[in-house]
Order: structure tokens, then C-alpha cells, then sequence
């Protein structure tokens, strides 16, 4: 059985654009962070809590970063998986880069973070240390070993 | 294929988009009918939909949630079922029983009263708040608890900002670690664990008012959770309690005096034997704020050190066991290096911290703060309000470090300074302080006073003066140094030629807001003129 599609009356003013607008975001940085399984799931459930409150959250200054911090607390309550980040399946995904997910294995948390946030999801580094609840200059500084670690472990050296 | 769309592509694949559909089912009570509250709204909305009204949801008129359709949500009452989480309201089940109970509360009938609270709804401390001692006594049936009386387990990071974290305590025992958490408050001396002699159970609770909202109204419980142990997984989490929301409160066996005694008596004694010290520091590469210890075997002038004392300046800190001590080491010829360093538990050992303060002086040499660049090469001294900025190069040898006195104040010192736009590892920097400030003066994002001469630390150099939104130069592979926040900004720079083979220009930037520039070039005046340049 097909469930409808969830009617903005039931789901408050606003909270579908709200989540067709953040969720890209919210799930790539809580990916990055936590790995594809937990972040994922940290998503929906910050999702879910952001409709539930969702009368308070629209009216604060940064409800994605909220809610990112919603996730993230979630996310740290899960007991740890060992692979984060699995490899991809070049039969079924040939465009994907096969080294990325050791790569990010081999990156912080936090260096992940920036690096998906910044360089993926081209959010600037004041709107990332926003989301992530950082200062700029720690952003900067994940973002640059982050990215340096990364190039080497892809073998690319350019700016691509 | 670019870096960027290599990413999303792989984080896209592993883990598609979630729904809104499917955010919200994780919110589903389960009932006996099988129904679902979010699936009944959804019927019922559609009704609404087809009979071509229009409802706002959320109202206090209680008129759109349809009882008969609703399932009464569930509260899971003991801690040791499964799944360890409870949804739904208490003590009243739905929105037309809260609203039943607000006009007897109104009525002043005390059934119903203890469930209003204004100091909860002005945002005071919630600790005390009647909802939630009843609904632990009444639901998890805890006899005796704790809330609120240790740091770091209430905060952003607990998953809302309701959320507030209760433990359990064993009645009529005392904490085993007592005798070792001499800091700890009372409460929590006094409350021994219940699941061994190091954890307790411990329960996220939150409440919320549905009804009528503010000072009279009645607030209920609507998510209690039973939080899992999960060990942190870095000194950083240790050392940031707030990391540590959200999980099962553990508490550390901190270290005994004798312990912190042969702990800090090695190191410093390695110390003054001038090798060794290494072994007793932990430090996460990784994390940019952890740093190595200036002066670990001599003086800024390089004397070595003769004797040395310590003393616990506070902790050990529960749960986490965290001990700040102080440390001094005294020079030939009277020189006193004092420092900071936290005393942590990692992996089953005790070690020294350094490095993880964001607004106290971690070093002094007779009293002065001590800065250094290139290795000692460059010294200057900084004092209140002037304070490290987070984000310094963790390397005493490193090329430049950041200081600031408020949000829109920062002081930068570094060397071999790169052009704006070539901020990267493989552009030279300009060899000597004219090409620089002639790069900055050429380049038509910045408006300059142009150069004028100037002394610092016995050299002569270049004085400018440049407004702008973005920077005129950056340190090597570290970019941007200023204030985030501010779009456009005044600096004040000194460029001088370095005298020494380490480098080739030394440079000063005073950073601030357009309107604050003179009075923090005041304010900053005394870095300036401290400083040392003994170059070889």
C-alpha cells in the first residue's frame, strides 16, 4: 500500500519546504560525521523532532544547525559500527569515486564535517561553523587538514 | 570528476534522502489497533481536505486532533523494559485532558496545580521542577536521584533544549568514590550508582507545555529516555563535558594524591633533567587545540630548570575525574615558569593535558604571559583582555599566532605573511616587507594610507594603514586570520624585515572594526612594543 504524501496541514505551515530545503544538508553533514547508517537515521530522527517542535524551531535564527545538533546528539548515543563508511559497489555505482570511503575513514569527524559541508555541499565556512556549531577559524583548520589528507589518499593534487 | 561531485555522489548513494514521510513515521506510538497518530492526522486531515475546510493544526482549541481516531500514547514506566524510550504525555494522555486539568488547576484544585511552574516557563534551572520529580517517582519508580548538581551532562547537545537529565542513586548508600571526589558537590557524594560501582542509570526527560503556555500554564511529560553508555571516544569529549549530553552518566576513578603526586613528580622531574617529558603529555593529533608545551626544558632565555612545585587548582571534576593543576619550575637566576595542565584518564592511564583553554594563561615566565614564534626566535607578551584565540597553531615553532580581546578585536603576529589570493602551500611568500606592502597598496580591494617607516624590537620597517572585506595576506596553508564575523574591518600593520635566517618578514597585524580602530590600536600597543626578536 502507497502511504499519501503527508498534507501541510498535518505537518505544520512551512515544514515540507523546511525539510526539501535542509534535509540535503542536514544528511550530508550527519553522514559525513557519523557514517552512512547512523547519519542517516540521525537525520530522520532530527527531522522528526524538528516537526515536533516545530512552532518554536521555525521562528529561531538557525533551525538547520539546530537540528543538526539534534542529530549529532543522537548520533553519539548510538553504539559505535565498525565501517562507516562501506565501500561503494562499482557494479551498481561505476561513477563512484571507489577510494572515498576508506578516504573519509581516514579523516576526523570533524575534518569530514568541513570538507563535505564546504567543498560538497558549498556551504561557506561562517555558514558551516554556523551548522556545526564551531568558530570560523576551527572550520578553516578541519577544513585544510581535511582536505589535504583526502587529495593524498585520491591521488589528486589539483583543485578538483 | 571533481572532488565536490565525488562526494555527494558517494554520501547520495549510501545514504539516499530522507522524507518527510519518513521522518515523521519515527514519531508513530504504537497502539493496539496498529494505528498510528501520525496516519490518523493524515486521515483525518484528508477528510478535512476533501470537505474543502481549511485547519490550522496546532491551536489550543483542542477541535482539530479527533479523540476517537487517536491512540492514547504510551509511557514505558520501567527503566529495565524495552525499548528504553517513552513517547506520548503524562499525566494526562492528549491535548482535551491537559485542557480538562488547566481549568481545574485555574480553580486552584492541587491534583492538578503542582503540574504549573512559572520559573520552568521563564527558562530557570529545571531541576527542581515538580513534573519531573513525580513523574520519577510516580513512573521509573526511582526512590532517590540527582539532576543538575554536576557539569556538563544538561546542554545544547542533549537533543532540545527540554531535555534534562536525571540519575539514579542507590538509597541509603553513599558514592564509593567519595573519598576521591573531594571537589564534587554533596548530592553527588552521596549518590551511589545502581548499575555497578561506576554507572548509573540515567534518564533524559522532556517536558513541554501543549496547552496554555507561560507562567499558569501546566506543564506535562512528553519523551523520557533510558540514555545508553557509549565511552567518549577522544580527550576533546573528556575534556568538554557537553560532548558527553545524551549518554549514560560513568563516573572515572580519578587519581589518587599519591597517584597525581608520581604523576606530576615524573614529569616535572624529567623536566628539569631536561629529557623525557614527553611521555607523561597526551595530545590527539588531530585536534587543532591541543598544543605542545612551550618551555618544557628551559626558560625563554634559555635556562635550564633547577627545582620545581605543583598544586591542584581544582577537581577532580565529576564525572569525567578531570584535575587542573598548576606548576611551577624555577630557573637559574630566579626565573619562574608557571603553567597549567589538565590531569585526564585515557585509555586505563593518567597524563597531562596542555592546550585546552580557550580564555586563561597557560604559561607565564614571571608573570608575563609567554608567547613565542619560530621556536623562541620572537617573543612578545600579552595580558588581559588580550587572550589567545582558539584556532593558534598547536606548534610553539609555528609561523604566527592570534590573539583577541573581544569579538571584533584580534591581534595577529607571523612571519613570511602570503599575498591575498595565494594563500595556498606552494606560493613563495614575498621576500622582504616592501614587496608585501607594495602587493597589499596595488591591490584594489583594499583602501591604504600607504607605508610610512617605523621602529619595532630595534628594527626598522613599514607602517600601513588598510580597510577592506577580505584579507590583505595570509600566513602559510593556514588562510584567513580575522574576525569571521565583521565584513569589512581596519587593520593596522607593521611589516619588518626579519634580521634572521628563519624567516624573511615579520608582520603585525592589529585588527578591528571600522569604528573601534583607534582605541584597540591603543589597547594593542603594549603587544607591540614586547616585542623580542633573537634571531641567530
Amino acid at each position: 500500500m502507497v502511504k499519501p504524501a503527508i498534507p501541510e496541514v498535518v505537518v505544520g505551515p512551512g515544514f515540507v519546504a523546511f525539510v526539501r530545503d535542509v534535509e540535503p544538508k542536514l544528511r550530508r553533514a550527519l553522514v559525513a560525521g557519523f557514517g552512512a547508517d547512523i547519519g542517516r537515521e540521525a537525520t530522520a530522527e532530527a527531522l522528526a523532532y524538528g516537526w515536533e517542535h516545530w512552532e518554536r524551531l521555525r521562528l529561531s535564527e538557525n533551525p538547520a544547525g539546530y537540528l543538526y545538533r539534534v542529530g549529532q546528539s543522537w548520533a553519539r548515543r548510538r553504539p559505535l559500527r565498525r565501517v562507516l563508511f562501506p565501500d561503494p559497489s562499482p557494479a551498481n555505482e561505476p561513477w563512484v569515486e571507489p577510494g572515498l570511503g576508506p578516504a573519509l575513514r581516514a579523516l576526523s569527524l570533524r575534518q569530514r564535517q568541513a570538507v563535505v559541508l564546504v567543498h560538497a555541499m558549498g556551504l561557506s565556512q561562517a555558514e558551516t561553523a554556523t551548522m556545526l556549531g564551531l568558530k570560523p577559524t576551527s572550520v578553516q583548520n578541519h577544513l585544510q587538514r581535511g582536505l589535504s589528507r583526502l587529495r593524498i589518499a585520491l591521488g589528486v593534487n589539483d583543485e578538483t | 570528476m571533481r572532488l565536490d561531485t565525488r562526494l555527494l555522489d558517494y554520501i547520495d548513494e549510501m545514504a539516499p534522502p530522507v522524507t518527510t514521510e519518513e521522518a515523521i513515521a519515527r514519531r508513530q506510538v504504537p497502539n493496539p489497533s496498529g494505528r498510528s497518530l501520525v496516519w490518523a492526522l493524515i486521515a483525518f486531515a484528508a477528510v478535512l481536505t476533501a470537505a474543502g475546510l481549511v485547519f490550522a493544526l496546532g491551536g489550543s482549541d483542542g477541535q482539530v486532533v479527533d479523540q476517537t481516531t487517536v491512540p492514547t500514547p504510551t509511557t514505558v514506566p520501567a527503566p529495565s523494559r524495552e525499548p528504553p524510550v517513552g513517547s506520548g504525555m503524562w499525566p494526562q494522555s492528549n491535548l482535551e485532558e491537559v485542557e480538562e486539568a488547566q481549568g481545574r488547576a485555574d480553580a486552584g484544585d492541587p491534583d492538578y496545580t503542582w503540574q504549573v511552574d512559572a520559573n520552568l516557563a521563564a527558562g530557570g534551572d529545571p531541576w527542581g521542577a515538580e513534573i519531573f520529580a513525580q513523574f520519577i517517582e510516580d513512573e521509573l519508580g526511582w526512590e532517590a536521584w540527582e539532576a543538575g548538581a554536576f557539569d556538563g551532562w544538561l546542554g545544547a547537545d542533549a537533543g532540545g533544549s527540554e531535555e534534562v537529565i536525571f540519575i539514579r542513586c542507590a538509597p541509603g548508600q553513599t558514592n564509593p568514590l567519595a573519598s576521591l571526589y573531594t571537589d564534587a558537590p554533596p548530592e553527588v557524594r552521596g549518590c551511589a550508582p545502581t548499575i555497578d560501582d561506576l554507572s548509573y542509570e540515567t534518564v533524559g526527560i522532556s517536558v513541554s507545555q501543549p496547552g496554555l503556555q507561560g507562567p499558569s500554564g501546566l506543564w506535562v511529560v512528553t519523551r523520557w529516555e533510558t540514555l545508553q553508555p557509549n565511552s567518549p571516544e577522544s580527550l576533546s569529549e573528556l575534556l568538554t563535558p557537553d560532548l558527553l549530553a545524551g549518554r549514560q552518566v560513568v563516573q572515572v576513578v580519578p587519581p589518587s594524591d599519591t597517584e597525581l603526586a608520581a604523576l606530576l613528580e615524573g614529569f616535572l622531574q624529567a623536566r628539569v633533567d631536561g629529557a623525557g617529558a614527553e611521555q607523561y603529555l597526551l595530545y590527539e593529533p588531530e585536534e587543532w587545540i591541543f598544543e605542545d608545551v612551550p618551555l618544557l626544558y628551559a626558560t625563554t632565555s634559555g635556562a635550564s630548570f633547577e627545582r620545581f612545585e605543583f598544586e591542584r587548582a581544582q577537581g577532580p571534576r565529576w564525572p569525567t575525574g578531570r584535575i587542573l593543576v598548576r606548576v611551577r619550575l624555577f630557573a637559574a637566576g630566579g626565573t619562574v615558569v608557571e603553567q597549567l595542565f589538565h590531569v585526564v584518564s585515557s585509555d586505563g592511564h593518567f597524563g597531562l593535558v596542555y592546550g585546552y583553554f580557550d580564555d586563561v594563561l597557560q604559561s607565564t615566565e614571571d608573570g608575563q604571559s609567554v608567547n613565542l614564534i619560530l621556536g623562541g626566535e620572537v617573543t612578545f607578551a600579552t595580558a588581559p583582555p588580550w587572550r589567545r584565540a582558539l584556532g593558534n597553531p598547536s606548534d610553539a615553532s609555528g609561523s604566527h599566532m592570534r590573539f583577541q580581546a573581544g569579538r571584533e578585536e584580534f591581534v595577529v603576529i607571523g612571519t613570511d605573511p602570503l599575498p591575498a589570493g595565494t594563500a595556498d602551500c606552494e606560493t613563495s611568500a614575498p621576500a622582504d616587507a616592501e614587496t608585501l606592502a607594495d602587493s597589499i597598496m596595488a591591490n584594489p580591494d583594499f583602501g591604504t594610507t600607504g607605508t610610512l617607516p617605523v621602529r619595532i624590537a630595534g628594527f626598522d620597517g613599514l607602517q600601513m594603514d588598510l580597510e577592506g572585506s577580505d584579507s590583505p595576506f595570509s600566513f602559510s596553508c593556514s588562510g584567513w586570520f580575522g574576525p569571521d564575523q565583521l565584513t569589512r574591518w581596519a587593520t593596522r600593520l607593521y611589516l619588518i624585515d626579519y634580521p634572521g635566517e628563519s624567516a624573511q618578514v615579520l608582520a603585525i597585524a592589529v585588527i578591528s572594526s571600522e569604528a573601534d580602530f583607534e582605541r584597540v590600536i591603543e589597547v594593542a600597543r603594549p603587544i607591540v612594543e614586547s616585542l623580542e626578536i633573537d634571531a641567530p
